[in-house]
């Protein structure tokens, strides 16, 4: 019975743990996703504060890599990486808006990878 | 190089946990779902070995997961018959009367070969000698043998033996075994006599068996510790 029991706790942490990681990720991915959106409207309204936006973005993007480094196996990760590292880089080009993009559907993309649709788990 | 290194032990304590959690089983006694699980936990647990890209927790909740999972199963089993039946399937009888049942070889695909193979790891060659062969759900082979090929018991010559517990393992390396001097009825006031009267102290003694009586077997140690030959 001992056996049993300690199977159940194991099973139900598992399952919390799953489950804990998915809320994890999309929590640190909603985060993400809305600096990136901050720095789209300073992009889009030419403000002052876009160096402070890429600046929060950069200091946040750390905490996002590690925590999904740790929760999935995607090679977008290092991508981004780089792409982020360039991102003031690119403020005085046309191109900032459309990193901005790409960074926030790549984040997206790795979300949703870590949802168990039916299409993912069969 | 660290990071493989990190996770093999943890991988390492983990399997461990999970054998443990699994229950005893010899390797050829395992039922089909155990086989399953055991072969499925040493690929699995590979994968975050090999290929330090994979998050460690993605080796360890499927290995957990299917522990558990056959942890349920196996008490399912024991609690209900047909659910048995569905994971394990039931034992074939493959020889009955003496008489080999075809039909039974055919369902299982057990080719004369393999029934012969099987024989054999009972010692049994001669085909003839076998009342009954079962055919058990680990795959393994049970024999019954006909009376006149049996093993003569001191029951068939009327010899009458009383019924004894085999001998006990009482000290290991030097040490005595918790419970095996109560085991057997005796103190350690009557194992300091049995080793005065063999001339060896407990610290010599490599192992020793009883059955309680004065029949002990007592090798020395040969090699202490350190390896080194003993004087």
């Amino acid at each position: 019975m001992k056996r049993n029991i300690a199977a159940l706790v194991l099973f139900l942490l598992l399952i919390l743990v799953s489950a804990g990681q998915l809320w994890l990720l999309g929590r640190t991915t909603e985060r993400l996703t809305a600096i990136i959106s901050e720095c789209e409207k300073s992009v889009n309204s030419d403000s002052n504060d876009l160096d402070e936006r890429l600046s929060e973005l950069a200091g946040y993007w750390e905490k996002y890599y590690r925590t999904a480094s740790f929760l999935t196996r995607s090679d977008s990760l290092n991508d981004m990486a780089a792409d982020v590292s360039r991102l003031r880089s690119m403020k005085d080009g046309g191109e900032l808006a459309e990193e901005l993009r790409s960074l926030r559907t790549r984040a997206e993309l790795i979300l949703d990878e870590q949802i168990p649709h039916p299409e993912s788990v069969f | 190089m660290l990071i493989v290194f990190l996770r093999a032990i943890i991988l390492y304590a983990v399997i461990i946990f999970c054998i443990r959690l699994m229950g005893k089983k010899q390797l050829g006694e395992l039922q089909p779902s155990e086989f399953v699980v055991t072969i499925m936990l040493s690929n699995i647990a590979t994968l975050p070995i090999e290929d330090s890209d994979i998050p460690l927790s993605m080796g360890l909740i499927p290995i957990l997961t299917f522990v558990c999972i056959d942890v349920f199963f196996s008490y399912l089993s024991l609690r209900s018959q047909s659910f048995r039946r569905l994971i394990c399937g039931s034992p074939k009888v493959i020889i009955s009367g003496g008489q080999l049942d075809q039909r039974t070889m055919k369902e299982l695909r057990y080719t004369v070969d393999d029934l012969m193979a099987a024989l054999r790891t009972q010692q049994v060659f001669d085909i003839s000698e076998v009342q009954l062969a079962v055919v058990e759900t680990t795959g393994q082979i049970s024999v019954f043998m006909k009376k006149g090929s049996q093993p003569l018991t001191p029951e068939d010559i009327s010899l009458e033996k009383p019924n004894a517990d085999p001998p006990m393992l009482i000290v290991n390396d030097g040490e005595i075994l918790s419970g095996a001097l109560e085991g057997l009825g005796r103190d350690s006031a009557w194992l300091e006599s049995v080793l005065k009267s063999e001339g060896v102290t407990l610290g010599e003694v490599l192992l020793m068996t009883s059955d309680g009586s004065s029949s002990t077997v007592i090798p020395k140690k040969r090699y202490r510790r350190g390896g080194e030959d003993s004087p």
